[in-house]
């Protein structure tokens, strides 16, 4: 016989009704994406895994353990120039890995593979499937910042019990940026059209954010110097909060400021996480 | 149960059926009442089910008795819903008649354009349901609007009695579809893209895959479950979706272009897969515009153009009510020959179209103007097709 002509019976459990509990409650949606989401990027973990590890590691032999030989004993905001540059990348790489997934990735399933397609039309809703996908950006973070804090104490750098707490900001960073990332895609038309994006607003956090020199003065004040106004625009930039909490656990030190940090970076999550839903939703549902 | 407390989330009281239950994340159970309406049942304890739509209440009852007498004081409105008739508890396999898909004057707007213009129909049960009609005709977009992928911009839509866009959780838990386009996973393994899907349907792992086997083994793939996608031939591919579409149980099936762009032995063989699913009870909508598959599968045909429907009926009653039993075609004639008085004449591009109802008159014709491009056959479907779409290009 013909292979697939027909002639084989129709599985039972499409001619006889079974009783099957169907898992359609939150936890559930959440977790399908999220599988889908893993078992893809392990089916190519190598392919996938090595820039996003390598990069944040040749930024720190390259600043790090390079400059860092010319500096004789200097403490960076109370830590070694290793530790300091180490804490930071930690950081930008699980913005790096959130902002990667949900632009250019997202892009590719929403515009060429129809991924999204194949999710809505189950009962998953547009927030299910989105929440997941932020949610496997976090796991990328707290896996990439994991990576970067034990390959950096192969060179040296010294860490505290506190930062077994690593991963936690490198999830709510990979979440954060996932979802801002995703707001970024809703407008996007063409695929070129990220490089303004990642050139014009990831990059200068990258550097900007305290990853490689310490930007904010240590109090906050009015923005009437020009000190003022740098260290105001510092803290309203989205990574410098995880850079200086993952400093913190590095540190093993927390003040007033470690709580604002804690505070900002889970205000933008929430604001960006809300943003990123109330405008996919129009890309997608057409 | 009778004797065991249920702690009861009462949902929705005003609208019967009309669950927005968004998530219980600690599991639960949805109950549809008898007399239209729907509880959240979480044995033990409500800590963490939530209702964002509708007035809800936590309440504590003793037994399905009592949920029971709760449930008539609580939906004053008896109107049983066509949901309920499907999916209420205890009628699983009950059969009712009513249309699985109504649409009334049905309307979406991309600006200036109408893609779905004024469309009315209804799709009843076990029925197959195909719609036919030039690119952009709007076929795509009704069966996005039927799966609340695309919302309406006026007229009326119900599925299984519910409304898409908000009620899509309950309308697409029971409905399987096959899109036009390859959209499975191609990285994964062809078993591992179907477990993700079944993973979305709400599925557990164990099932999801004694359901694919189950699948893969009806349309003979099996040996095939752990290539790539990518390693497939279109064929497979196609097979593999429909596998993904029926892995819900869908009561009923939609099917874009299913066989588009696949060598005619595939094209027998989906067709061959898609009877046996017909002859199950399944109700299947499918678009195409090849008019050998809608005269092979449908039991109706809609003929769209420019978002409307332009004819709604049988196959054959189409062929017979709108044209003449021959036709005559016969392509780059120099000049039209004399033909009798029951012979219509058409001219489209570079082909002359005589039509009769008497093969004489056009046997005659034939003899006259015989050339290797000139066929004398039997009116079809596509001779409708192209009689209310036009000849030219649509585009």
């Amino acid at each position: 016989m013909k292979s697939g002509s027909g002639g084989a019976p129709l599985p039972e459990f499409m001619r006889v009704e079974q009783a099957c509990a169907l898992r359609t409650g939150l936890f559930w949606s959440l977790y399908g994406v999220w599988y889908r989401h893993v078992k893809v990027y392990c089916r190519t973990l190598i392919a996938n895994a090595m820039p996003p590890v390598l990069e944040p590691l040749f930024f720190f032999t390259a600043v790090a353990v390079g400059l860092s030989t010319y500096m004789r004993d200097g403490l960076f905001d109370g830590l070694p120039y290793t530790a300091f540059v180490a804490s930071g990348i930690l950081a930008s790489s699980s913005m790096f890995t959130g902002v990667f997934e949900t632009t250019y990735a997202a892009f590719v399933r929403l515009t060429w593979q129809k991924t999204y397609d194949a999710m809505l039309s189950t009962h998953l809703r547009v927030h299910e499937v989105f929440t997941g996908e932020f949610l496997f950006c976090g796991t990328k973070g707290a896996v990439f910042s994991a990576v970067v804090m034990l390959v950096t104490m192969l060179f040296g750098v010294k860490i505290t019990p506190w930062c077994v707490l690593v991963p936690v900001v490198g999830f709510a960073t990979a979440y954060l940026f996932g979802a801002i990332g995703l707001i970024v895609t809703s407008y996007v038309k063409m695929i070129n059209n990220f490089t303004f994006f990642t050139t014009g607003v990831i990059t200068p956090l990258f550097f900007f954010s305290g990853t490689f020199f310490p930007v904010f003065s240590g109090t906050l004040g009015p923005p009437t110097s020009v000190r003022g106004v740098v260290d105001l625009l510092w803290f309203v930039l989205p990574l410098s909060h995880s850079v200086e909490l993952s400093r913190a656990l590095y540190k093993a030190q927390a003040d007033w400021m470690t709580l604002a940090h804690v505070g900002m970076l889970l205000l933008y999550v929430v604001v960006a996480h809300w943003l990123a839903l109330r405008r996919i939703r129009t890309r997608v549902l057409g | 149960m009778g004797d065991a407390a249920l702690a009861v989330f009462l949902v929705a009281v005003v609208e019967p059926v009309d669950l927005d239950v968004r998530d219980c994340l600690f599991g639960g159970e949805v109950v549809l009442h008898p007399l239209g309406g729907a509880f959240v049942v979480v044995p033990g304890v409500v800590v963490g089910v939530r209702v964002f739509r509708g007035p809800g209440l936590i309440l504590v009852v003793d037994g399905l008795a009592a949920l029971q007498r709760l449930g008539e004081v609580v939906f004053p409105r008896a109107a049983a819903t066509p949901y309920d008739a499907w999916f209420g508890k205890g009628t699983m396999n009950a059969q009712t008649q009513e249309p699985i898909v109504t649409s009334r004057d049905l309307l979406k707007c991309y600006g200036k354009l109408h893609a779905v213009d004024g469309v009315s129909f209804d799709v009843h049960p076990t029925e197959c349901v195909g719609f036919l009609g030039p690119n952009g005709a709007g076929k795509t977009t009704l069966m996005r609007m039927i799966l609340s992928l695309v919302g309406k911009s006026g007229g009326e839509l119900n599925v299984f009695g519910l409304t898409p866009m908000s009620q899509r959780k309950l309308i697409n838990r029971h409905i399987g579809v096959v899109f036009q386009d390859n959209n499975l996973d191609s990285e994964l393994a062809a078993a591992d893209s179907l477990l993700v899907h079944g993973l979305y349907c709400g599925l557990d792992h164990g099932t999801a895959r004694k359901r694919i086997a189950d699948l893969l083994a009806w349309m003979e793939l099996s040996e095939k479950a752990g290539s790539e996608i990518r390693e497939l031939s279109g064929g497979m591919v196609r097979r593999l979706m429909i596998a993904r579409a029926l892995l819900n149980q869908p009561r009923l099936l939609i099917l874009d272009e299913p066989t588009t762009g696949l060598d005619p032995q595939v094209r027998h063989v989906i067709w061959a897969l898609l009877r046996q699913l017909k002859r199950q009870g399944m109700t299947i909508l499918l678009t195409t515009h090849y008019m050998e598959e809608a005269q092979q599968l449908a039991d109706r045909v809609m003929i769209m153009d420019h978002g409307k429907v332009l004819l709604d009926g049988a196959p054959n009653a189409l062929v017979e009510r709108h044209l003449e039993r021959y036709v005559l075609q016969a392509a780059g004639l120099s000049a039209i020959p004399e033909h009798d008085g029951d012979v219509r004449h058409e001219h489209a591009g570079d082909a002359d179209f005589f039509y009769s109802n008497t093969e004489a008159s056009l046997q005659k014709l034939y003899e006259r103007v015989r050339t290797p491009f000139t066929v004398l056959r039997h009116a079809n479907l596509e001779d409708v097709f192209l009689k209310f779409t036009g000849h030219g290009l649509t585009e």
